[in-house]
């Protein structure tokens, strides 16, 4: 009888319990709608639109920076994104023919546009979106499809124009290894060898009494291609980015690890892995072992690009262990090759926003995106709230305070929190140190707040090359001709072409490290079986194809 | 007694009359029959796609209007460079899945049965079957800092086993094991309840006879239980292509890449993956297509076995 009454009353208690917290959640809900319609009141109701970003993540809408925006254009966005990075939302949506209004694609925008999801934006741009065009400029016209089909079905996510003040370069190694070799940069792949070889001998633990690692990869999904793919043709190559392309100077197109070099690179990598200096857990452990490693400190060396290690290194610079963060290396395997990690490959295009067909009012989505490309949205999603995140100075000019600058560099949460750069990228902005009418940079990048924003580790090295960035010790970009055609890995690419690329690097990505994990004897063999391998599954076709594409691509500029 | 009066249920012939007779009977089944004929019959036109081109391009379009190809779809599929490979692993991973799961859960119910403390029973019961509710990323991530190079597993052993990073069927071994971990408890529910039916009074005879414990499980438990066994076994033979693809990306790396493919998955990548939705249902439809195949044979099998046959 007890028991019963006892369990009748956890009943009501979980009952009341539950419709408590069901009302608590409508009326939430009721309030946030009601103050979004009221802040943009002035300008009618408030629009929501829906926006699919394959590189987004949770964005409630709710900091300071968007209800700016939301004030200034009455839009707001709802952002959906994928669970992980590899997943097939895209080919899924089709599949459902069920669009957000707004697509970021990435990889993917080649079969929306295939799919006719995405509409033509020239009319409206030529109507709403006076400073989309001011945005881009002379490179307006590359943002067209293509010769047959010239539409602007997407606008970039790139930067347009400007030049590079921070760039991770080929190879990262850590500050105190380079503060060991008396800061001379490694010229070859041998001298980095020793490099990390010597480091190892005399410090063969953290301080935390972790054994250190030579360097590490992060193959386990798609990071192979940014870890293991990428950096091969940098270093082997003295190639810019194309993917897992290499272009010659005559335009045309060859799979990379087709290279010779890039085999003598894997070749080093296999030995690497044989004498113990490259991680012996890297195929199994995954991004996220790779992460926590990175940020334990025991990783000597990386080869990756900042994006990618960059959550690691956030740690390390929060437990202030700025001589465990990574210094730039512009690394190649030899003398000859020139590190072009600093060239302008000109304007990104293939990856970028665009309207589906789905949108209901396109001309909203157009403005929004128009806001965002003017002086003021530029401002805004770059710099933040005036008198909050920034200030201007009485010649008229932007900047930030130090305690700003600390919080958005070692706070994790700084961009959700504040709104402040969380709202920029995948959406068209202008490239580091273009100024605007008032004379400030409109990205918060210049070559002086970088170099302000420097951790004693860097100002020490910038010191003893007798420098002011650290990328000026690299090949500069001016040594280097913007070729016609832009990045490839952006390119929406035919979907033939795609079909024979993807099983092309299913191949790869197993053969690779399976070559790198065999001993040096076998590694001949190993490869060559992997060429064989990507020769029987349509490579050189896969080749030519990529080459027509850039000689058309070429056309449409010239 | 009561197989004379199932006999007569068998001779009753269809007849109108029968109809009338039990027309609430067939009223009460009509939602049934329809939800079955919208849900699962009805999407079956969708199989038309594997004998057409289906891209985004041409996805729009209503079905007459799309590009017919014959069977291009299944010679593509069958003639891609991984389907061999695909089809030896997923028939590896179910013979060995169904094999070690149903050993495992019929050893794991005997035990459980065998103790005779009730309450440590119940809780050791709702404890192995917890993880059945677990999501596979859950178990997967867990498994992996268990298994991969240098994780717990190697650490305990002091030396690498490399059970995540050898190209052999050792993945499916390894996989399976997971797979029992997670599964073995909930799978066990059936043969328990199963040895619940099973008449005491045949325990206390053969106790009386003086069997020992081992005699009375080989002679009256496991016998009790086997008309359960083929028919769950029946059921799994004819699942057995429909190896979940979740469990399989999630545990597998680049290196074991070669074992862990399957043909759902395999649909997946080459349909989804690359956009190519007549493909993706090409490869579907022949999964389907051998699973009823595979499940006719199993019920001849046991039929054969001098089992009661499950259709």
């Amino acid at each position: 009888m007890k028991k019963k009454r006892i369990s009748a009353l956890l009943l009501a208690v979980t009952m009341t319990a539950g419709v408590l917290a069901g009302c608590g959640g409508d009326t939430a809900a009721t309030t946030g709608n009601e103050t979004a319609t009221d802040s943009g009141s002035d300008s009618g109701e408030v629009i929501e639109l829906t926006f699919y970003n394959a590189d987004g993540e949770e964005d409630p809408w709710t900091d300071p920076v968007a209800q700016a925006i939301t004030d200034k254009t009455g839009i707001k966005l709802k952002t959906e994104y994928p669970i992980s990075q590899d997943d097939e939302t895209i080919a899924l949506m089709i599949a459902e023919q069920d669009y957000p209004d707004m697509i970021f694609a990435k990889g993917d925008a080649g079969s929306l546009i295939d799919a006719g999801a995405l509409i033509d934006m020239t009319d409206l741009i030529e109507e709403y979106g006076p400073n989309i065009k001011k945005l881009y400029g002379e490179e307006f016209d590359k943002l067209k499809y293509s010769a047959e089909d010239p539409s602007i079905y997407q606008l970039s996510s790139y930067n347009v124009g400007g030049e590079v003040f921070t760039h991770a370069g080929t190879a990262q190694v850590q500050w105190d290894v380079l503060k060991a070799n008396d800061y001379k940069l490694p010229d070859t792949l041998e001298e980095f060898e020793t490099m990390i070889k010597d480091y190892l001998a005399a410090n063969p633990t953290t301080e935390d009494g972790l054994d250190r690692i030579g360097f590490t990869l992060s193959c386990a999904d798609w990071h192979w291609m940014i870890t293991l793919g990428n950096p091969a043709g940098f270093i082997a190559d003295g190639a810019p980015d194309n993917g897992q392309w290499l272009i010659d100077e005559n335009n045309q197109a060859i799979y990379k690890f087709r290279s010779d070099k890039e085999k003598e690179y894997f070749r080093w990598m296999c030995r690497m892995y044989n004498e113990g200096i490259l991680d012996p857990d890297f195929a199994t452990q995954t991004h996220e072992d790779y992460i926590a490693k990175i940020a334990s400190g025991r990783v000597v060396a990386l080869f990756d690009t900042d994006w990618d290690y960059a959550d690691g290194e956030k740690v390390l610079k929060t437990d202030g262990k700025y001589g465990s963060t990574y210094a730039p290396l512009p690394l190649t395997m030899d003398k000859d090759t020139t590190c072009a990690a600093l060239m302008y490959q000109g304007l990104t295009t293939g990856y970028g926003v665009g309207i589906s067909t789905s949108c209901e009012d396109p001309v909203a989505a157009v403005k929004y995106l128009d806001f965002l490309c003017s002086d003021e949205g530029q401002v805004l999603v770059q710099w933040g709230i005036e008198d909050e995140n920034y200030f201007v100075d009485e010649e008229g000019h932007r900047y930030r305070t130090e305690e700003e600058i600390k919080m958005s560099n070692e706070d994790t949460e700084y961009k959700k929190t504040t709104g402040v750069g969380f709202h920029n990228y995948p959406f068209p902005y202008y490239g580091d140190g273009i100024v605007d009418s008032t004379g400030s940079t409109y990205t918060t990048k210049s070559r002086a707040s970088v170099a302000a924003e420097y951790n004693e580790e860097q100002k020490a090295a910038c010191e003893a090359w007798g420098v002011e960035l650290m990328v000026d010790v690299f090949p500069q970009a001016d040594e280097f001709e913007t070729p016609p055609y832009s990045a490839i890995w952006a390119y929406a690419k035919p979907m033939e072409f795609d079909e024979i690329a993807n099983q092309l690097d299913e191949i790869a990505w197993p053969s690779l490290i399976g070559c790198i994990m065999g001993s040096e004897a076998d590694f001949d063999a190993s490869y060559e079986a992997m060429l064989d391998e990507l020769e029987a599954t349509g490579m050189a076709e896969a080749e030519q194809m990529l080459t027509d594409i850039i000689a058309e691509k070429v056309s449409l500029v010239q | 007694m009561k197989a004379k009066s199932k006999e007569k249920i068998i001779k009753q012939k269809f007849s109108l009359q029968l109809m009338w007779k039990q027309r609430y009977l067939l009223m009460m089944s009509v939602p049934f029959v329809i939800w079955l004929i919208v849900f699962k019959y009805v999407p079956l036109w969708g199989w038309t796609m594997a004998f057409q081109e289906v891209k985004p391009k041409t996805f729009a379009q209503p079905v007459w209007e799309r590009k017919f190809v014959g069977f291009d779809n299944f010679i593509k599929a069958f003639s891609d460079r991984l389907f061999g490979q695909t089809m030896i692993n997923t028939i590896g991973l179910s013979i060995l899945g169904i094999a070690l799961g149903t050993i495992m859960a019929i050893l794991f119910a005997l035990m459980l049965n065998e103790i005779c403390f009730n309450r440590f029973k119940k809780v050791t019961q709702t404890i192995s079957y917890l993880p059945h509710f677990v999501s596979w990323v859950v178990i997967a991530s867990i498994a992996k800092m268990a298994l991969n190079d240098g994780g717990m597993i190697d650490t305990l052993f002091g030396r690498n086993l490399n059970l995540m990073s050898t190209n052999s069927p050792l993945f499916w071994v390894v996989v399976c094991l997971i797979n029992i971990w997670k599964e073995m408890g909930w799978d066990a529910i059936v043969y328990l309840s199963a040895m619940a039916g099973i008449d005491q009074g045949l325990y206390e005879a053969a106790k009386v006879d003086g069997a020992t414990r081992l005699q009375r499980i080989w002679h009256i438990t496991l016998p009790g239980i086997k008309p359960t066994v083929v028919v769950l076994l029946i059921m799994s033979i004819g699942s057995a292509l429909n190896v979940g693809m979740e469990r399989q990306m999630l545990l597998s790396n680049a290196i074991v890449q070669d074992h862990a493919m399957v043909l759902s998955w395999f649909a997946y990548v080459r349909g989804i993956g690359t956009s190519n939705y007549g493909l993706g249902t090409a490869i579907g439809m022949f999964q389907s297509l051998v699973g009823i195949l595979l499940l006719f044979l199993a019920n001849k099998i046991a039929g054969w076995l001098g089992e009661s046959k499950l259709i």
